[in-house]
């Protein structure tokens, strides 16, 4: 066991007895990782930042809940993205498409070059994220980046298995062709 | 949230580039920390009065180690030195993060070894970085280099909106990288900031502009070191993949068809760039030199020379990511022309076939030397001028040639000098 891990143990240890100086330390050490995650839904710095200290009083008061066998970074993401999710309902942005539209595109992926994509940063990439609509938006991060599967995706916002699908499909050909225009790839 | 792989590399590379993404924006404990008294408060009164309790006696047995330890100042820089070694082992942890969920359960020791591993990986990095892959150019051409370089890092951050401010973030000149071409990263978003980078393991403090030259992938790490608590942050990171036109040779064949001499040439694959299959003739483009003031631009083309003699053939190959690689053979061609001479001619004054002249001299637009002999061998005439041909006069008396045999010789000035002689004869018929 690093000594990281050991660490991070003793200080949830200490989170689950209400240990103010624990949690100052576990806030200090995620803050900065979970707007990570929050940036990726909103764009506005403020309102992702609301999200993670809404999600970080959360964890604190749930904490109990969490098993020291899990890994502590995903259990805290997971509650951000939750967060994130009811935020964006709350602002009724999101509305998703049907699968009906779902055309059978075939993409080409494996003979596509991905090394034109390789030079843009991390916060260019943000931004064209950011240029999707909040639905796409919102299906992406949830499959690409938080790992979700479709079927669960689905279930967390309510809607079909197959508009997920399509949402995710169309979110990532507007992506790649926002990054190439952007980039005149 | 179950884990799920996918190999989609466009999922994958956005996932890598976001994974970094971090912000300190509206970190806030106090307003937190407020919030969560409040609900905690209820429930604990008794837990906080035990809480002042260890405190208290925490305090105490800190006071006392303090107290006992006269070198007080050997606990800082041990501090700091663990914490570097943790940011080098964490960066090296990401990249091993699939091996280690796999083994999660396999016991302390195991975990211990690994770390040993990637300390011993990242110093054979580090030597064969310093060896083979960070090499600068001369200082002249560098500054000249980096002053040509328009100021990028202002222009971007004036566009964007307020979110990139407060970020620190890698800029290149290149998006994609060739074989020993070079390039330069520079930071941009805080001036004042104190940053690191390390570029595949080899650190650089405080550098706005790197200039390397590329000789494998990159792999670069922005770090800003809060200047309070000397912590480090990764800001950001960047993959380059370095690329290679593939090495080539050119083969060469000579055909003589009915006189007409081809030369064929042929480019090969000498050493293909492992990182990818290469559709050699599809994925690039080829400029051909041919070495006698002709060019082409086919994959395998076919060049008639006009003379014998050696030509330098030159080829630029240009393949994917605009990466280049040169070829050059020489080229001998010592074929005998057909100089396309007619076995009879009239002289008859009719404006038909009057003039013995071979079509091929004429062709080639070489200098030349044509002169007739008669049957004993005599030279009757001669010509080094392609609208003079023979008329059936023998030049000794200005008087018309019986009909007959007579032997002709062709004399081919070649463009290197050498010549080619052709001969044959013609029969003269009045």
């Amino acid at each position: 066991m690093t000594a990281e891990r050991l660490n991070i143990i003793s200080l949830i240890e200490g989170c689950k007895k209400n240990d103010s100086k624990s949690q100052h330390i576990i806030y200090d050490k995620f803050y900065g990782k979970m707007m990570g995650v929050a940036l990726r839904y909103f764009k506005d710095y403020d309102t992702a930042s609301d999200v993670v200290q809404e999600s970080f009083i959360k964890a604190f008061s749930k904490i109990n809940q969490f098993e020291g066998e899990e890994n502590f970074g995903g259990w805290l993401k997971r509650i951000v993205v939750n967060h994130s999710l009811d935020q964006l309902r709350k602002n009724k942005k999101v509305s998703f498409t049907s699968e009906d539209e779902l055309q059978h595109q075939t993409y080409d992926d494996k003979s596509e070059d991905l090394s034109y994509y390789s030079g843009i940063n991390m916060n260019q990439i943000l931004e064209a994220v950011h240029e999707l609509s909040d639905s796409y938006k919102t299906v992406f991060n949830l499959y690409v980046l938080d790992g979700l599967t479709h079927k669960e995706i689905a279930n967390v916002l309510g809607i079909s298995e197959g508009t997920s699908k399509s949402n995710y499909a169309k979110a990532k050909k507007k992506l790649k062709t926002i990054l190439s225009n952007r980039f005149n790839l | 949230m179950n884990k799920k792989t996918t190999y989609d590399p466009f999922e994958n590379l956005i996932r890598d580039k976001l994974d970094g993404l971090e912000s300190d924006y509206g970190k806030d404990w106090d307003k937190i920390s407020s919030r969560l008294d409040n609900t905690t408060k209820n429930s604990s009164k008794n837990k906080n009065t035990l809480l002042v309790i260890i405190s208290f006696l925490i305090g105490i047995g800190l006071l006392t180690v303090f107290l006992l330890d006269n070198n007080s100042e050997n606990i800082t820089p041990s501090v700091q030195e663990i914490k570097k070694n943790e940011s080098i082992i964490k960066t090296k942890s990401k990249e091993n993060t699939n091996s280690n969920t796999d083994k999660k359960n396999s016991g302390k020791t195991l975990k211990v070894i690994e770390v040993k591993e990637s300390n011993d990986n990242l110093n054979t990095i580090y030597q064969k970085f310093d060896s083979t892959i960070l090499e600068l150019a001369d200082t002249t051409s560098l500054v000249s280099l980096i002053d040509s370089i328009p100021d990028i890092s202002s222009s971007f951050s004036n566009k964007e909106d307020t979110m990139i401010i407060n970020q620190i973030s890698i800029l290149t000149d290149k998006t994609n990288i060739c074989y020993n071409d070079s390039i330069t990263v520079f930071s941009s978003g805080c001036d004042s900031c104190f940053i690191l980078w390390k570029i595949n393991g080899v650190e650089f403090i405080n550098e706005k502009k790197i200039k390397l030259l590329a000789k494998e992938n990159l792999s670069i790490i922005l770090y800003e070191q809060n200047r309070q608590d000397s912590t480090i942050d990764i800001k950001d990171s960047l993959h380059m993949t370095l690329h290679k036109a593939p090495e080539i040779e050119i083969t060469y064949e000579t055909i003589d068809d009915n006189g007409t001499i081809s030369t064929y040439l042929t480019p090969n694959i000498v050493d293909e760039f492992s990182s990818f299959q290469y559709s050699f003739t599809k994925d690039g483009s080829f400029s051909w030199d041919f070495g006698d003031g002709s060019f082409g631009d086919q994959s395998h083309p076919r060049h008639e020379y006009k003379t014998n003699g050696n030509y330098m053939v030159y080829l630029t190959y240009k393949g994917l990511f605009g990466c280049i690689s040169y070829a050059n053979l020489e080229v001998e061609v010592t074929a005998n022309f057909d100089i396309l001479a007619p076995n009879t001619f009239t002289p008859n004054g009719d404006g038909i076939n009057d003039v013995f002249m071979p079509e091929g001299v004429i062709m080639s637009g070489l200098p030349f030397e044509m002169v007739i002999f008669n049957k004993y061998g005599k030279t009757i005439f001669s010509t080094q001028n392609t609208n003079n041909g023979w008329s059936g006069f023998d030049q000794n008396t200005g008087k018309k040639s019986q009909p007959g045999n007579y032997l002709w010789l062709v004399k081919l000035e070649n463009e290197d000098g050498t010549y080619n002689q052709y001969k044959g004869s013609i029969l003269l018929v009045d």
